[in-house]
């Protein structure tokens, strides 16, 4: 059994938790009742999916990212060669190319393609646990605590789950092991690219405190320079630090900062997906435009998409929401609560409409716009009133029902309203 | 990099265990021996399905090939340039 890294967070001689890659030795402290959680997160996913087709690229630095033409020219993957120049996932591709020249660039990422293999590899994680929590594209919990009679211990699960990700779909990944979700997802970023790291109970405190705060999950910039201020830089001294100083500076966020950093975490692994709170769209336009008639254009485009999903999941809602990024990066939001819940793209579209006028969409130029329906109900629970025009949105809805027909056999670009714009 | 190519190809394909393998197409009247398929997927266009396949041909080239179930054809998208 070859795995290229293994580190554990125990000292060796103890013999409690192994640092020898002998796995079928390892012992660890769980229990079953005690929770075991893993943390899988893929390395540098996008970039090792294209580095697996194109295998003279493995151990280049390899950039993917969207299609400047499109005005998406952003970094959406680096490889772990890519990362040492300093290139990271959501910066400028022109500054990635001015840190690494010489870097392969991969323009045009495939979203489909990565979905898929994501699709692939929960489809591995449910043949250890049905308890499996995808939390992104690459990452995903699995509660694996009652999984030891099937696949031994923890360890041993996570090595069997590793080889068979390599072998079924060609690449590597990071797994941790701890007793909740906070941890396990702090040891899976302790050992990258291909680490296998486990963080038993009783030395969380140890593992811990010499950990800079920014280390959790959670914990972002914003907040580490703030407890910075306070002359708080590890997860140690964040511990440590009066819970109620922290509950008077950050609010109720206080508390939550003293529980993980003292490793608590009580949130279960959810295997269902939440329901849907809202559904939208939005797109960053191939130029910048001002004019109503074209802002039109591309909110009928973004409206039906959005109205296309309500009707398919069977919803209506009822408060529309309108996003416009300026040519100077600014943005606004707008919403506004209709009346009746709606899935129809021409009412949404109207509120949108309503919105841009409000927000000199057609005076500035907009370089982003984006539709989002909230505050769904399912279709036929919503109040229904008599309405003068009845028979016209019967008709509607018949042609709606007819154009979703057609993109279900056809595909979503087969038909669309003649106003709509065409490159959305 | 990759070059965009989008042409339509003809394909020589063996079908085994279930699963289609192209093997060999042609390409402004070349044929080119495919040595390795080292990725695929699928997306859907409707109910239709497109199987892609990125593959290595006998000369180490990249090649991204597709095929369209709803119209049995098969296109070669891209290919890497240096």
């Amino acid at each position: 059994m070859m795995i290229s890294k293994l580190r554990m967070h125990k000292s060796d001689e103890t013999g409690d938790c192994l640092a020898s890659p002998d796995i079928s030795k390892a012992q660890c402290k769980y229990t079953p009742k005690e929770p075991v959680i893993l943390h899988v997160d893929m390395d540098a996913f996008f970039a090792s999916v294209e580095q697996k087709e194109r295998p003279w690229l493995v151990g280049k630095p390899v950039v993917v990212g969207g299609d400047p033409q499109k005005r998406h020219g952003v970094v959406a993957a680096a490889s772990y060669a890519a990362r040492e120049y300093g290139i990271k996932a959501g910066m400028p591709l022109f500054t990635a190319r001015r840190l690494c020249p010489h870097a392969i660039f991969l323009i045009g990422r495939h979203q489909d393609k990565y979905e898929y293999i994501s699709s692939r590899l929960v489809r591995i994680f449910y043949q250890f646990t049905p308890q499996v929590e995808p939390y992104s594209i690459d990452e995903a919990f699995l509660d694996i605590t009652s999984c030891e009679k099937l696949f031994g211990p923890p360890l041993q699960l996570a090595m069997k789950l590793k080889e068979k990700i390599k072998k079924q779909l060609g690449l590597s990944c990071s797994v941790g092991i701890a007793p909740n979700k906070l941890l396990a997802k702090l040891a899976s970023s302790l050992n990258k690219p291909d680490g296998l790291t486990f963080i038993p109970k009783d030395k969380v405190k140890e593992i811990l405190s010499p950990l800079e705060v920014a280390k959790l999950c959670g914990i972002g910039d914003k907040t580490a320079k703030i407890l910075s201020s306070l002359g708080i830089h590890t997860l140690g001294e964040l511990g440590s630090y009066p819970v109620e100083v922290l509950k008077r500076k950050f609010g109720k966020n206080g508390e939550w900062l003293h529980l993980v950093a003292n490793g608590i975490d009580h949130s279960p692994v959810i295997s269902q997906a939440p329901p849907e709170r809202s559904m939208g769209h939005e797109r960053t336009l191939p130029q910048d435009i001002s004019e109503p008639e074209q802002i039109s254009s591309v909110l009928l485009a973004l409206c039906g998409m959005v109205a296309r999903r309500l009707r398919a999941k069977r919803f209506v809602g009822g408060t529309i929401t309108l996003r416009v990024r300026y040519s100077d990066f600014v943005s606004l939001t707008r919403s506004e609560t209709i009346a009746r819940p709606t899935n129809s793209e021409h009412v949404i579209l109207k509120v949108a409409q309503k919105l841009a006028l409000g927000v000199e969409s057609g005076i500035r130029r907009v370089r982003l716009l984006g539709v989002s329906v909230s505050h769904l109900t399912k279709d036929g629970q919503s109040q229904q009133t008599s309405l003068p025009f009845v028979e016209y949105i019967e008709k509607r809805k018949k042609v709606y029902s007819v154009m979703d027909r057609i993109r279900d056999k056809f595909g979503e670009g087969s038909i669309r309203w003649a106003g709509a714009a065409s490159f959305i | 990099m990759d070059q965009e190519i989008n042409q339509p190809i003809e394909v020589m394909v063996v079908f085994e265990k279930g699963r289609m393998i192209p093997v060999r197409f042609r390409w402004n009247g070349r044929v080119i021996k495919i040595a390795k398929i080292t990725g695929w997927w699928r997306t859907n266009e409707g109910k239709f399905r497109i199987r892609h396949y990125a593959v290595i041909d006998q000369n180490s080239q990249f090649c991204q090939l597709s095929y369209k179930e709803r119209t049995a054809e098969w296109f070669l998208n891209k290919i890497w340039v240096e």
